[in-house]
């Protein structure tokens, strides 16, 4: 629907912006498509809805308009110069139909002059695409495209008989239309019929004899409701779509005809012509308006949110609804018949939705949350495991729970071990406390038969006495000595190392969601002092991992070193893994601040962990040990460590100057607790990371 | 919102219940379970986005 703000003025004094004004038409759904300027005018290309036909034109787009700026539409009047003869002495006006047409009204002006329309009807008419054709076809076009409504004018003499008859057309009767061509009528097919034959095919196009032309003096107007599924089904079988018919197929008011004719015989009086007395309007059985019962608990009821009494009755009141306060919070609510899409309550709150703003009404989440999957079967939980390491390049083995006394001694578990009643051999006569022997021995076995790189693992129970009682404890170790990976020569093989068996770690832990957790120093009887860790969760320890200590390796004759882990299986399992949570991705660069240090061998990089973390600082978001070294450029007994520091703000760019500051606060006080020393000389790596 | 007739015609009476129609692709559901804010996000691939969700 074309729609011009000039004629739009005409019915509503506004002061928005064209992009405001876009916008405001669009949050009430009337979408706008495109639009063009044309001299002064600008135009707009309104997509409306099939149910929506009081859209149609632009008393009704200004009636929406109105209602969402909270304005008034502009009175207008249609004054008439009449003549004494009445309407009714002038036509005789007969439906025979009544359920196909409902109601008509017509009205005659006398004495025109046809000619063509003065420069401002043009306009209008220019506005929404169509040709001016001659002052009637244009105020009835006016009139369409004013109210939506469509109506037709007669050459009054053409009318045999002054006849008007709304019937069903005979079999065989033809109409030749407007456009010239003949219409085959059907009896199922609505007709304006004079005395004599059909003159209009009704709602959709007009006869072509009894057209306006420059001979016309008088004109009978017609202005009439049709029952929109006939016009579909004629429009649809004679192949004819026009204006008038795309309007009364989707439903006209059936209040209007009356001002409708009252409109245009103004118009027509206003250039020369003059109108009969009276209009004419058969409207056998009169509508009455649609009543819906409105509740205002009904509102918040469907759109969950409270909306205030006085704005629901105002915002339907200003769209041409009748509201009557029936009891406290309960209205009676008088549909107007241009609105043929309201019917029920539900239609209603939907205007006040509407009108309130789809945007206003807020977004939020349903409280809903991740439900955790009740804890899976020991048996899965394991499988999980396993897969895990076998990505990690790890392969399973399984050694007897059975072990040797002699062998089991050397790894000094301190766990007192069960002894079997009836042993097999004296070599198998007690049950394993730790994993590691088994693991140690396959090293053992495969390293003879040539293998270089072993990295296994077992998962299965260890045996002991506690408290007077016999308990098995689920356990995972893995040991790990040589070469990752095939010889190649694209690729230089590495050793294992300490790292891969702490990694391993971390990612088990990590995987099962048994964060955070934690390693510490602490001595043990299998590793090497400078290489044994605890692996910490909730403040329990639930594993170990390090260097298995050289006593033992060579009392195996192994030689080379091997990394070894273990991992109380039984007690993890019992702890609660933490829930998923999804951490929002950083929208904003962030700061990279990397800082050397000469500091004491002996300093741990867990203490120095411990300090910064301490210092809680918001913006930091991660630091790590990229290098330690110790070599002729540091002090004896100092080695040098250097940490990366990452700073994000996380609404917006984190500056440099801010980042000085906190730099220097993590500087001080590592500088303080340790006795640090900065190395300085360096420049201070100012880049920033996208990320 | 569903329209009132729609729930009349499957025999829920309107007046005691309010329908809400929304599609429930993987992503919106997803987007429930995790508070993701964006669905764009899932269409991204933001290494530091997706990482979360797999196995490490």
């Amino acid at each position: 629907m074309k729609i011009s703000l000039n004629w739009l003025e005409d019915y509503i004094e506004f002061d928005l912006s064209l992009p405001d004004l876009i916008e405001k038409l669009n949050m009430i759904g009337l979408i706008v498509e495109d639009w063009e300027e044309k001299g002064s005018d600008v135009i707009l290309d309104i997509e409306t809805y099939a149910n929506r036909p009081d859209t149609l034109g632009h008393l009704g787009v200004a009636r929406e308009l109105a209602a969402a700026l909270e304005l008034s539409l502009k009175e207008q009047k249609w004054p008439l110069t009449e003549i004494e003869q009445k309407t009714s002495d002038l036509v005789d006006i007969q439906i025979w139909d009544d359920d196909l047409c409902p109601r008509y009204s017509g009205m005659v002006v006398k004495g025109i002059r046809v000619s063509p329309s003065p420069e401002w009807l043009r306009q209008r008419i220019e506005a929404v695409g169509l040709k001016p054709v001659n002052n009637v076809v244009d105020v009835t076009n006016y009139v369409l495209f004013a109210t939506a409504h469509p109506i037709h004018a007669f050459d009054l003499v053409k009318i045999s008989g002054r006849k008007i008859i709304v019937r069903k057309a005979n079999a065989g009767e033809v109409l030749r239309s407007l456009e010239n061509s003949d219409i085959s009528l059907t009896p199922e097919m609505l007709v304006i019929a004079d005395g004599k034959k059909p003159i209009a095919l009704a709602g959709i196009i007009g006869g072509e004899e009894s057209s306006v032309k420059e001979s016309t003096q008088d004109v009978f107007i017609e202005s009439a409701f049709f029952d929109p599924v006939s016009i579909r089904k004629t429009s649809k079988k004679a192949g004819i779509s026009t204006d008038a018919s795309y309007r009364f197929e989707r439903g006209a008011d059936i209040s209007f005809p009356p001002h409708a004719a009252l409109m245009a015989a103004s118009l027509l009086t206003q250039l020369g012509g003059k109108a009969s007395k009276g209009i004419t309007d058969a409207y056998p059985k009169p509508r009455k308006e649609k009543t819906v019962v409105l509740r205002h608990h009904r509102i918040s009821d469907l759109l969950g949110l409270e909306i205030d009494e006085e704005f629901a009755v105002r915002t339907l009141a200003s769209l041409g609804f009748q509201v009557e306060v029936q009891q406290q919070g309960v209205w009676q609510v008088k549909v107007p018949q241009f609105r043929v899409d309201v019917e029920r309550e539900a239609d209603l709150i939907e205007e006040v939705a509407r009108f309130y703003g789809y945007d206003k009404i807020p977004a939020s989440f349903p409280p809903l949350r991740v439900l955790e999957p009740p804890v899976e079967r020991k048996r899965e939980r394991i499988n999980k495991l396993r897969q895990l390491l076998f990505h990690h390049g790890f392969d399973e083995v399984l050694n007897f729970s059975f072990s040797d006394p002699e062998k089991e001694a050397r790894l000094q578990t301190g766990q007192k071990a069960i002894e079997i009643r009836n042993p097999i051999s004296s070599k198998a006569s007690i049950l394993k406390t730790t994993l590691l022997g088994g693991l140690i021995e396959n090293i053992v076995w495969n390293k003879n038969r040539g293998a270089e790189g072993i990295h296994i693992f077992e998962i299965g129970n260890v045996y002991f006495w506690q408290n007077e009682t016999n308990r098995e404890q689920l356990t995972l170790a893995l040991a790990t000595t040589g070469l990752v990976g095939p010889v190649q020569w694209r690729r230089k093989s590495e050793e294992t190392d300490f790292f891969r068996v702490k990694g391993t770690l971390e990612s088990l832990l990590t995987y099962s969601r048994h964060e955070p957790f934690s390693f510490k120093e602490e001595d043990h009887p299998f590793f090497e002092q400078q290489f044994s860790l605890a692996l910490i969760f909730k403040e329990e320890t639930v594993g170990y991992c390090g260097l298995l200590k050289k006593n033992i390796l060579d009392s195996y004759s192994l030689k080379d070193p091997v990394w070894a882990a273990e991992l109380n299986l039984a007690l993890l399992f019992k702890k609660q893994p933490y829930s998923f949570e999804y951490t929002p991705v950083a929208r904003f660069p962030s700061i990279t601040r990397d800082v050397s240090f000469i500091a004491d061998q002996s300093v741990d990089y867990q203490d120095i962990k411990a300090v910064v973390e301490k210092l809680n600082i918001p913006n930091l978001k991660e630091f790590d040990l990229y290098d330690r070294f110790s070599g002729s450029s540091i002090p004896k007994g100092k080695i040098s460590l250097s940490i990366r520091f990452v700073f994000r703000h996380p609404q917006r760019t984190q500056l440099a100057k801010e980042v000085d500051a906190l730099q220097e606060k993590i500087v001080n006080s590592l500088v303080t607790k340790f006795k640090f020393q900065l190395r300085k000389g360096g420049k201070i790596d100012k880049r920033i990371r996208k990320d | 919102m569903v329209d009132p007739q729609v729930l009349k015609n499957v025999n829920i009476d309107p007046e005691g219940y309010a329908g809400f129609a929304f599609g429930m692709g993987i992503d919106r559901t997803a987007m429930f379970a995790y508070q993701i804010p964006d669905i764009r996000y899932f269409y991204e691939n933001d290494l530091r986005f997706t990482r979360q969700f797999t196995l490490k």
